[in-house]
């Protein structure tokens, strides 16, 4: 039983430092957050990063096994609780460090920081952000069929794990050939009032809004050793409307943590 | 015997199929376009319409549609050891930019379908010259075929592994990160990271840039070996240079596009 227990805590710690969404997805939640910025927002993002956010999109992915950021290989995803509370785990989540970057620079908090230590927070940000929105980031303690117990789909034939058909699922199945330019043409085209919506609330209420609507991808819309091709087309509709959802909540809420730091 | 080395010696080739990677190399056109006069933009817009895709695979396209008149040379920077351009005719991609300009500026005497050809030649070679594996130095082995190196993933967990990548790839892969970024995205990027700089990497002319260019190839050549292996830290590092490489090429083709528009 002790072995047992042991085998699924380093398989828990092993699955939660997975890179999440493919660097396309990543890369366009941080072009969709771009046009979303306050101008002062923009004018300071790029005084820091001299860069665009879609830059920096993949940055915490490339230095996750360094020494000096290893730690951050923990902060990719999200674990809930039959409540769909996300859980602390001693940090080793996004959502923590989301709330921690965001309180330690709103309010004019990010003036008492060094340049370097405003830059690093950023990309943190720009990456986590989009990752706490991935289908397969989102793990559930509760789950009667945990995500250790792995399952492939087949795509032509070939065995395509769940958690990365779900990272690149946006790229290579729904909007295959889509730049970061195009899922902006495409998909960014919701109203003022449903943005205001979408990044309404606290990272906490976000994470248990991604908790309660990931279950339905996580269960039961990818059919286990199915030939994706074979799936039910209102199981693939259904996908493709989740993820455009996710990449869209991503973006918008991005825009909107780092508009309210640089307000002051 | 002779077949064997002949394959080995195909395989070692570069076979990439652009400098960067196509929305790379789009992106250092729609950069240059940001900085053309009038009349440079009212030349492209009259040979190349308003879009770059396949303009920036021209010579590409050539190859892999087995019509190409030009030897694959013709991709590559050629210097001496002293890193003075040799410009072969024919087989060298300053060569080919010059004689490219040539007929631009004589675009009067010309067809406009060998007007559109020298206009896709520069654009293409422009990007090429700029990436340091089309670099070709007189007197250093590693810059007159492939090969490749180790670099690794990482310095701490699974990723603490040296694999071998090759010398072509290796400047291909920082477009590759950046996959999805469309051709507006990188210049926008480009101009936003080094355009208070334009004024000083687009400084000189071609055979300036062509020495410039041959100066930090022989410096990496000097010690990214088959025997190095490449931190990641360094690997992250040299991303910087690569831009700057990206900016410079973007930058010194609308120098050339403006001066031949005159």
């Amino acid at each position: 039983m002790k072995v047992r227990a042991l085998i699924a805590l380093c398989l828990a710690f092993v699955a939660t430092e997975a890179m999440a969404w493919s660097a396309h997805t990543h890369i366009t939640i941080g072009h969709i957050a771009e046009q979303h910025l306050s101008t002062e927002a923009k004018a300071k993002t790029h005084h820091y990063l001299r860069h665009t956010l879609a830059y920096y999109a993949v940055w915490q992915d490339d230095v996750a096994f360094s020494k000096e950021y290893a730690e951050t290989r923990y902060w990719h995803g999200v674990r809930y609780d039959a409540k769909n509370r996300y859980q602390y785990r001693e940090g080793r989540n996004a959502i923590t460090h989301i709330i921690r970057i965001w309180d330690e620079m709103k309010d004019g908090g990010y003036k008492k920081l060094t340049d370097s230590a405003i830059v690093v927070n950023l990309k943190l940000l720009i990456h986590m952000v989009g990752d706490m929105h991935c289908p397969s980031h989102n793990y559930y303690d509760d789950d009667p069929n945990p995500r250790y117990k792995r399952y492939s789909i087949l795509v032509n034939g070939k065995k395509v794990h769940w958690h990365k058909f779900w990272d690149r699922s946006a790229v290579q199945f729904f909007h295959k050939g889509w730049s970061s330019q195009d899922y902006v043409k495409n998909i960014d085209n919701l109203t003022e009032k449903q943005i205001a919506k979408i990044v309404k609330g606290t990272p906490e209420q976000w994470a248990k809004q991604n908790g309660r609507d990931m279950r339905e991808p996580y269960r039961t819309l990818l059919i286990p050793h199915v030939e994706f091709s074979d799936m039910p087309e209102e199981n693939k509709q259904r996908m493709c409307e989740i993820v455009d959802l996710q990449i869209l909540r991503g973006g918008y809420r991005l825009a909107h943590i780092i508009n309210d730091i640089f307000k002051y | 015997m002779k077949k064997i080395i002949l394959v080995l010696a195909l395989a070692l080739t570069v076979s990439v199929a652009n400098a960067w990677n196509k929305p790379a190399d789009e992106g250092v056109v729609i950069l240059a376009n940001k900085h053309l006069s009038a009349e440079a933009k009212s030349l492209l817009n009259e040979y190349l319409g308003e879009s770059y895709a396949d303009d920036v695979q021209y010579l590409y396209t050539l190859e892999r549609k087995k019509i190409a008149k030009h030897s694959k040379e013709i991709h590559y920077l050629h210097l001496d050891s002293n890193l003075k351009p040799t410009k072969v005719a024919g087989a060298d991609a300053l060569a080919g930019i010059e004689s490219a300009l040539e007929v631009v500026r004589g675009r009067n005497s010309h067809s406009k379908g060998e007007v559109v050809e020298a206009l896709r030649t520069i654009i293409t070679l422009i990007c090429d010259m700029h990436n340091f594996s089309y670099v070709r130095i007189e007197g250093i082995a590693n810059s007159q075929q492939d090969f490749k190196f180790k670099c690794y993933g990482g310095d701490v967990g699974k990723r603490k592994v040296a694999n071998p990548i090759s010398w072509g790839r290796f400047w291909n892969y920082y477009a590759g990160w950046h996959t999805g970024f469309s051709g507006d995205l990188w210049a926008e990027d480009i101009e936003l990271c080094l355009g208070a700089r334009r004024a000083e990497l687009a400084a000189g002319g071609l055979n300036d840039w062509a020495t410039q260019i041959g100066e930090k190839a022989a410096w990496l050549y000097s010690y990214i070996n088959p025997e190095y292996s490449m931190t990641r830290r360094e690997r992250n590092e040299l991303e910087e240079l690569n831009y700057e490489m990206m900016a410079r090429a973007g930058y010194r083709l609308a120098v050339l596009l403006n001066e031949v528009a005159k």
